[in-house]
């Protein structure tokens, strides 16, 4: 009976380690995708940098750059350019917009208030010759 | 005897489970710094612009190349000697434009120089080209903690600082 006893034990501890492994895969997946945020932190940045640079430009595209033309990667993010200030001391402003891309369906960064990232930079307005 | 075997297993997986946890809050912590080094690069870059912009556009600025040739700069933050100065009125419009968009970008001024191009020096003062060195600080994720930041400890997580030189064809 009590070597039974035992082999019940056993198993019953192998079931917690089982119930527990979902538990522990959830929380790997979600320190990575503290990386994936980031990561997408910084190419937020990178991005509203490379695009204020080509906006100052002279001559302007009518629009300015979009965000594919900028980062061709970045499908399904959102850029937005705004100028402002006298002619002479004119500056724009690019804040790019990245959602954060989920590491798996299981993880919504949305729905624990991670993402998305936005980064800004302003840069003076090149004067046209 | 089995009883200890199973509080170590319970033990054992809280311990992964806090690790995981730390993990991701290191994780996210790191990126938040990547991400300040980035802003304070793309802050350095825009003053840096601008300020050579502001420099190309003075009524002065052929004084201000000569006065820079001479060794008077324009220098603000860091060290700077007064008697290798620029005069303050050639100056001023410079700082302020940095200032301008140094805000803009919500990032703090640490240092800015505008000096000769040394490929224009001459024996004779002739107008050059004008030099821009600007350095900046950025807050960083743990800026607002006194235990991690000391009052000038400019590393990526408390305020990482970042350098930007700029120079337009004249």
């Amino acid at each position: 009976v009590r070597r039974g006893a035992r082999r019940g034990q056993r198993g019953a501890e192998t079931l917690e380690f089982l119930g527990a492994l979902p538990l522990l895969a959830l929380l790997m997946l979600l320190a990575w995708q503290g990386v994936v945020i980031g990561r997408e932190r910084a190419e937020a940045e990178a991005d509203a940098r490379a695009a204020a640079r080509t906006a100052v430009l002279c001559p302007r595209q009518p629009a300015g750059p979009s965000l594919v033309d900028i980062d061709p990667a970045a499908r399904s993010g959102d850029l937005r350019l705004v100028r402002s200030g006298a002619p002479d001391q004119g500056v724009v402003t690019a804040t790019v917009t990245l959602p954060v891309q989920a590491v798996s369906s299981s993880v919504d960064p949305a729905a624990w208030g991670l993402g998305p990232v936005r980064a800004s930079v302003t840069m003076r307005l090149e004067p046209c010759p | 005897v089995r009883r200890p075997q199973r509080g170590a297993v319970s033990l054992l997986m809280a311990l992964l489970a806090s690790m995981l946890a730390l993990a991701f809050g290191i994780a996210v912590f790191l990126g938040a710094a990547r991400g300040a080094e980035e802003h304070a690069q793309s802050g350095a870059d825009a003053v840096a612009h601008a300020v050579a912009l502001r420099a190309n556009a003075l009524d002065r600025r052929d004084e201000l190349s000569i006065e820079a040739q001479a060794g008077r700069w324009c220098t603000q933050g860091g060290e700077a000697d007064p008697a290798a100065e620029a005069d303050g009125e050639l100056c001023t419009p410079l700082f302020d434009e940095a200032a301008r968009i140094a805000a803009a970008n919500d990032v703090e001024l640490v240092t800015v120089v505008v000096g000769p191009d040394t490929r224009d020096l001459h024996a004779a003062p002739v107008p050059g080209r004008l030099a821009v060195l600007v350095v900046v600080a950025a807050a960083g994720p743990a800026a607002g903690s006194p235990q991690l930041c000391g009052r000038s400890d400019a590393t990526p997580l408390c305020r990482p600082e970042a350098a930007s030189a700029a120079e337009l064809v004249w």
